[in-house]
């Protein structure tokens, strides 16, 4: 369970996230929309402890982030906006192996897991590529891999799909709702698409200037509410 | 520079490839340092048929390495001459200097021709280990390089992108400021993606201690042969 207890956030004096309080349950697909620059970013870093709250707590099974980060990064894995900003190594299987490392996991278990997950994502013949030669779509792939590798209980994808084509949006966003499905991982998506929200997800957050301004299933998110938050098409 | 260096690893099924990185590093470092006693047209011989076996061990095809050399052409030629018009008794000493110079060059060819960027960031953390005593972090310098290798060609292209972004708003190359905005851009982008990186490892709790890695190389007793046989060449021939 993450529970995130009247949390505030600012940059120098800027306030942008104002009084946000949320549970999120185990196996919930919850999806977090809002017009840009409304703080979604902003609210996700939270839950992996790269953001710190100026006020208010975030507590990730029990875990305050500001006193656990690194067991919080393990229970919750994150995926950029932009895919290329979390890949270290240039080798794509090294790449995965990477927070396996740090975690000190012996280096046989590394390569059965790194093999397991790469052939699950159907990017086995990625391997030994070289990451700057990706397409967009592999790089978000060897990106999720890296998370997956991990076991994650909760994961956090911000706007996954903003950048891809219609068939590979289809596909992660497939990829996606069968983590939860299959895997009951948590699953929180950000997303600036309504059609993302159609199938799958379970719970709507809308932001609007850092504040929760709904929060419910989507069938009773209203036209009306959307355009109050600015995101009306 | 890096992408030079690093995009020119193939693997082959040679005694070269399959040597450990560790004792292929300590060899380089020991054969430069040898390099640089030599004196004799003799010594310079054995050298050269030495390092020339080993080329050939390591199956470097000759094509990549003349591409490789040929930029040092010019130095070579202008060293030469240097030696021509003003030490022309000397001409050997010249000689000597090129050729020193040459087997340099093609000694550290065969190392990253025949080491792939991975072996050689685990060799770099392995044999830093003693100078933990110092309190340097060798995971830290390791995967500052494997960093280095990854965001090298980015910055690359991004240099690339800042410039077309410059020129198509109708920048000029030749006015000094507008490169001075250029470099501006490309400082602030880079700084930005470095910010973005620490929260990469953070987000994948990198960690200096108590790490593993992803594939142990290990020191067989064949490398310790060559490393000793090495060893010994140098020592009996200076
Ligand atoms: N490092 C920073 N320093 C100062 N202000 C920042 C920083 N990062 C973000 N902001 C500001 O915080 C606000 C929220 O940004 P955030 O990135 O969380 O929005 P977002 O909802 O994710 O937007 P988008 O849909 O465009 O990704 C913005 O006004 C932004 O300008
Ligand atoms: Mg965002």
């Amino acid at each position: 369970m993450i529970e995130i207890k009247n949390l505030y956030f600012g940059y120098e004096g800027n306030t942008i996230l104002k009084d946000i309080s949320l549970t999120i349950k185990e196996a919930e697909f919850v999806a977090i929309i809002g017009a840009n620059g409304t703080g979604k970013t902003t609210l996700i870093r939270h839950l992996n402890a790269l953001l710190e709250p100026t006020a208010g707590e975030v507590v990730v099974d029990g875990l305050d982030t500001r006193q656990h980060p690194t067991t919080v990064r393990e229970k919750v894995g994150m995926l950029f906006q932009n895919p290329e900003d979390q890949l270290i190594h240039s080798i794509v299987e090294e790449d995965v192996a990477f927070g396996l490392e740090n975690q000190g996991v012996p280096p046989a278990e590394i390569q059965g897991r790194v093999k397991g997950v790469l052939e699950r994502l159907n990017i086995k013949h990625l391997a030994k590529r070289n990451v700057n030669e990706l397409s967009f779509g592999q790089k978000q792939l060897t990106a999720l891999a890296g998370v997956l590798v991990m076991r994650p209980k909760y994961i956090v994808f911000d706007e996954p799909a903003t950048m891809l084509d219609p068939k590979n949006r289809k596909a992660i966003m497939e990829q996606i709702a069968e983590l939860n499905r299959k895997e009951k991982i948590t699953i929180l998506l950000v997303t600036n698409n309504l059609g993302d929200i159609k199938e799958n997800v379970q719970r709507v957050i809308l932001l609007n200037e850092g504040r929760i301004f709904f929060d419910g299933p989507p069938k009773q998110l209203s036209e009306d509410t959307l355009k109050e938050a600015d995101m009306d098409g | 520079m890096v992408r030079n260096i690093m995009g020119q690893y193939r693997y082959k099924d040679t005694p070269i490839h399959r040597l450990d990185a560790r004792i292929k590093i300590i060899c380089v470092i020991l054969l430069s340092i040898f390099l640089f006693s030599l004196e004799t047209m003799k010594e310079m011989a054995l050298a050269t048929g030495f390092i020339t076996l080993v080329t050939v061990l390591a199956r470097i095809s000759p094509k990549q390495l003349l591409r490789n050399l040929r930029s040092f052409v010019f130095l070579f030629g202008f060293i030469l001459l240097m030696y021509y018009l003003f030490d022309r008794q000397n001409m050997i000493g010249g000689y000597v200097v090129v050729i020193r110079f040459l087997l340099l060059l093609l000694i550290s060819a065969v190392l990253t021709f025949s080491t792939s960027a991975s072996e050689l960031i685990y060799a770099a953390e392995k044999l830093l280990r003693p100078f933990r005593i110092l309190r340097l972090k060798p995971r830290r310098i390791a995967v500052m390089i494997a960093i280095t290798i990854r965001f090298i060609p980015m910055l690359f292209k991004e240099a690339q992108n800042v410039r077309d972004a410059q020129l198509s708003r109708g920048a000029s190359w030749k006015k000094p400021h507008h490169i001075g905005h250029w470099a501006a851009a490309l400082l602030q982008k880079t700084l930005m993606q470095a910010c973005r990186l620490a929260d990469a490892l953070d987000a994948r709790n990198y960690k200096d201690e108590g790490h593993t890695h992803f594939r142990e190389y290990r020191i067989k007793p064949k490398d310790m042969a060559a490393g000793i046989v090495i060893l010994l060449l140098t020592v009996l021939l200076s």
